[in-house]
């Protein structure tokens, strides 16, 4: 017997078993945190589930035009600032709704990275950008659900919420391996084909589940049991997100919510973003395109800044009211931020020189500014943040020791962040 | 039609960028809208011509020296950028706005000019239009907060509130029989208004001067200008191809405004071109329009309503034009353009050095 020619089993590496242990609340092991180096924080991730909100802009907020404005100054455009819950603290004017969230809120105002391209600039971020070891590390997503391991809910455990296509997005994992890539629902919609077809009843739905599983006890006796078990995961997958079909249908949200969160793309992926987070799904990454505003940055900025600050503060007020705060790490960023200059087309271009990011929730210290840039908002005037301290920030609000806890990639230990990075503790509760 | 192209006289220097410019009606002044907050101001009455430069010149028969104007005190009062700039058709007054919503009537009677009103929340947010009646009674404001104003221009009281455009109303004009307002906004709706009784009678469709590109809302009316006669309102702005970066050609609608037919579609350039920032009106009977590339480089046009391509544009070393200005003999003409740099030159910055845009203004002869 040959393999399936359809199925590609890097594709799919994470077992059934695997996935049946995170569903049971298995022990940590079945999840992959044998391969973690210095696991003693796992008994105690156990006792609380930590989630992630990942909020990612691409293209690159303008800094200027959000949380670092600079108003009457060569460089401050055309806005005005206004004050948040937190006094002292002024975000630009078109951030009216989240400036009312600021008690929940950090944010950083001294980020200098090292990148200025897109193209490279958001895998870096993304990655953590640690030295190079000739091994590609992973997206914070895939470190969160590798570090973290499974939790109950049955759901995947990382989900992409994004405009345009879905799919298995696998790349993302890096040396973790494509088991911890993320569930991309193109707009917000579940995969092709999840729903049952009309003719299939829940009678047929069995017999057909147990003749799979008999197809698959057979095909393992002459095949390695990692291929079977994708293959099971893969399906048992889909069954559970089957089961939960509810979660995609946004006639189950409220007016209310629709009205707070917006109609358009960002409102409706962050109030399904919240809906995967109360269902359990570990690591929920939103995306929203379209920030690169090389020309009409200040037109531009009042439409994207706008539409980001109503579902971004609803979805924090939400958090915090149900408490999830306490236990979901947010952070909304971009690759970079944008030049203080204004160009000829009235844009603003690529700037990793001095930029801004915003966090909440778990392990997070709240109504918090840390770092600042100076009067013009050229450079950074205080300590300089790479995305290695963010990373070291970040995994430590989570619980875990960034600087004891290291990876194992089939005996490479390798550090989790940059090693000549550290968590920035000012941000940390 | 010009009988040959512009001649270029001088260009004016400045140290930042600049949102508009506009000639005084006795044309002895020039006013520039500064993204500094001042109006900065010149005297064109008397242009100092370099002696050395114009001797040297005459022995090596070589190009005689630019004149240059006076740069007089700027003035200020305003925050954020100084939006727009009008002036009244005979008395020596000047009206500006500015991002943060502020409207300051002045006077400029006197050499220093003295502020008569100032109107610190004439909306909320950014004034995006000011526009004046043809006997300068009434001014006419548009903004962010979706709303239109009229004030009178003696004291600068609030004559009348319209609501009802819809969406953030980019641009407005007076018709010249100062009987109806047209208003712009983002979604390309332009509406009449009769502000008499306070409501639309007519609307006009460039919806093409918009688009939705993943959650940003791209273009909008730039534009509203009349020709002499109030017989054309022509409409500009951009077709947009894309969100982010924004990719956009500019164009131009223009209407018969007795039936409010179409005339004509103008695309000015490609999508690399961007949006149309301004139209004035030239006495000979043709259109002298901007536009800033994105990435592009803009440029400025002279255009016959009616004929397939504007007949005449500048120079492209004189990237993104923003703002264009006839002189009131229709013998000369402004145009601001930007220099400086782009990108992000982080090098330089991190030993201090960043500087930023400037908007030279060109200063051309329009033979007649």
């Amino acid at each position: 017997m040959t393999h399936n020619p359809l199925c590609k089993p890097w594709e799919h590496r994470l077992s059934r078993r695997q996935w049946l242990g995170g569903a049971a609340g298995a022990a940590a092991g079945a999840f992959g945190l044998g391969d973690i180096t210095s696991p003693a924080f796992a008994a105690d991730l156990k006792k609380k589930y930590k989630q992630v909100l990942f909020i990612w802009l691409d293209g690159g907020i303008s800094q200027l035009e959000s949380w670092d404005p600079k108003p009457n100054t060569e460089f401050g455009g055309p806005f005005r600032t206004i004050p948040t819950s937190i006094p002292g603290v002024h975000f630009s004017e078109l951030l009216p709704h989240t400036a009312k969230q600021m008690q929940h809120l950090a944010v950083v105002r001294s980020l200098c990275t090292q990148d200025d391209a897109h193209s490279s600039g958001i895998e870096r971020i993304q990655r953590g950008d640690p030295k190079n070891r000739g091994v590609v590390y992973p997206y914070f997503s895939a470190a969160v659900t590798k570090l973290l391991g499974p939790n109950d809910s049955g759901l995947p455990p990382s989900v992409w919420i994004k405009p345009m296509s879905g799919g298995f997005i696998y790349k993302d994992a890096g040396f973790l391996g494509p088991q911890y890539g993320s569930l991309a629902f193109g707009d917000g919609k579940p995969p092709e084909n999840l729903l049952r077809h009309s003719s299939v009843n829940d009678q047929d739905l069995l017999e057909r589940s147990q003749l799979r599983t008999l197809a698959d006890k057979r095909y393992s006796q002459t095949h390695r049991a990692g291929s079977t078990e994708a293959n099971s995961f893969v399906y048992d997958m889909g069954l559970e997100l089957m089961k939960r079909q509810d979660l995609f249908d946004a006639s189950k949200f409220s007016p209310r919510d629709v009205e707070r969160y917006g109609t358009h793309d960002l409102g409706r992926h962050l109030l399904l973003a919240r809906r995967m987070l109360e269902a359990g799904v570990t690591f929920v990454k939103v995306n929203s395109y379209g920030w690169d505003s090389h020309g009409d940055n200040f037109n531009g900025s009042l439409s994207l800044v706008r539409k980001f600050d109503q579902p971004f503060a609803a979805i924090i007020e939400d958090l915090a009211a149900t408490g999830m705060l306490d236990n979901v790490l947010v952070i909304a960023m971009s690759e970079f931020g944008r030049t203080p200059r204004v160009n000829g087309h009235l844009g603003r271009d690529h700037w990793p020189e001095a930029w801004s990011l915003v966090m909440a929730g778990c392990g997070v210290k709240r109504g918090v500014v840390v770092g600042s840039t100076n009067d013009n908002g050229t450079y950074v005037n205080s300590e300089p943040y790479d995305i290695g301290h963010m990373f070291h920030t970040w995994f430590n609000a989570l619980g875990i020791n960034s600087q004891k806890t290291e990876y194992n990639n089939n005996g490479q230990p390798l550090p989790i962040a940059h090693e000549g990075c550290h968590p920035v503790k000012e941000l940390l509760a | 039609m010009p009988n040959e192209p512009p001649k270029p006289v001088t260009v004016i220097t400045t140290e930042r960028q600049i949102s508009s410019i506009r000639f005084s009606p006795d044309g002895k002044l020039l006013f520039a809208a500064g993204r500094d907050g001042k109006i900065h101001r010149w005297d064109l009455s008397q242009p100092q011509m370099p002696v050395e430069e114009a001797a040297d010149a005459k022995k090596k028969n070589t190009k005689p020296p630019e004149p240059v104007f006076s740069e007089l005190p700027s003035l200020s009062g305003h925050d954020g950028w100084v939006s727009q700039i009008a002036l009244h058709p005979k008395n020596q007054q000047l009206f500006s706005s500015d991002t943060w919503g502020r409207l300051i009537g002045w006077s400029y009677a006197d050499e220093t000019p003295k502020p008569l009103w100032n109107v610190p929340a004439a909306h909320d947010g950014w004034i995006r239009q000011i526009t004046l009646s043809a006997d300068g009674e009434r001014l006419a404001t548009c903004g962010l907060d979706k709303t239109i104003r009229l004030w009178s221009t003696a004291d600068g009281k609030k004559l009348q509130e319209i609501v009802g455009q819809g969406e953030d109303v980019y641009s407005l004009a007076f018709h010249p029989d100062g009987k109806s307002l047209v208003a712009g906004d983002l979604k390309g709706i332009i509406k009449q208004w009769d502000f008499a009784e306070g409501k639309a009678v007519r609307e006009f469709d460039a919806k093409i001067l918009y688009m939705l590109s993943f959650i940003q809302d791209v273009g909008g009316v730039r534009v509203l200008a009349f020709d002499a006669e109030g017989k054309t309102l022509a409409v500009a702005g951009a077709k947009p191809a894309g969100g982010g970066f924004v990719e956009a050609s500019p164009h131009v609608k223009f209407f018969n405004w007795a039936d409010g037919a179409e005339i004509q579609t103008l695309a000015v350039g490609e999508k690399t071109e961007g949006f149309v920032h301004e139209l004035a009106f030239h006495p000979d009977g043709y259109w002298v329009g901007v536009c800033s590339g994105q990435p592009g480089r803009g440029r400025y046009f002279f255009h016959r309503t009616g004929e397939a391509q504007p007949f005449f544009t500048g120079d492209k070393q004189m990237p993104n034009c923003h703002s264009v200005a006839l002189h009131p003999s229709g013998e000369r003409l402004a145009v601001i353009s930007n220099a400086g740099t782009s990108g992000q030159m982080k090098s330089k910055a991190r030993e201090g050095i960043y500087p930023g845009n400037h908007s030279p203004i060109h200063i051309f002869d329009l033979p007649r």
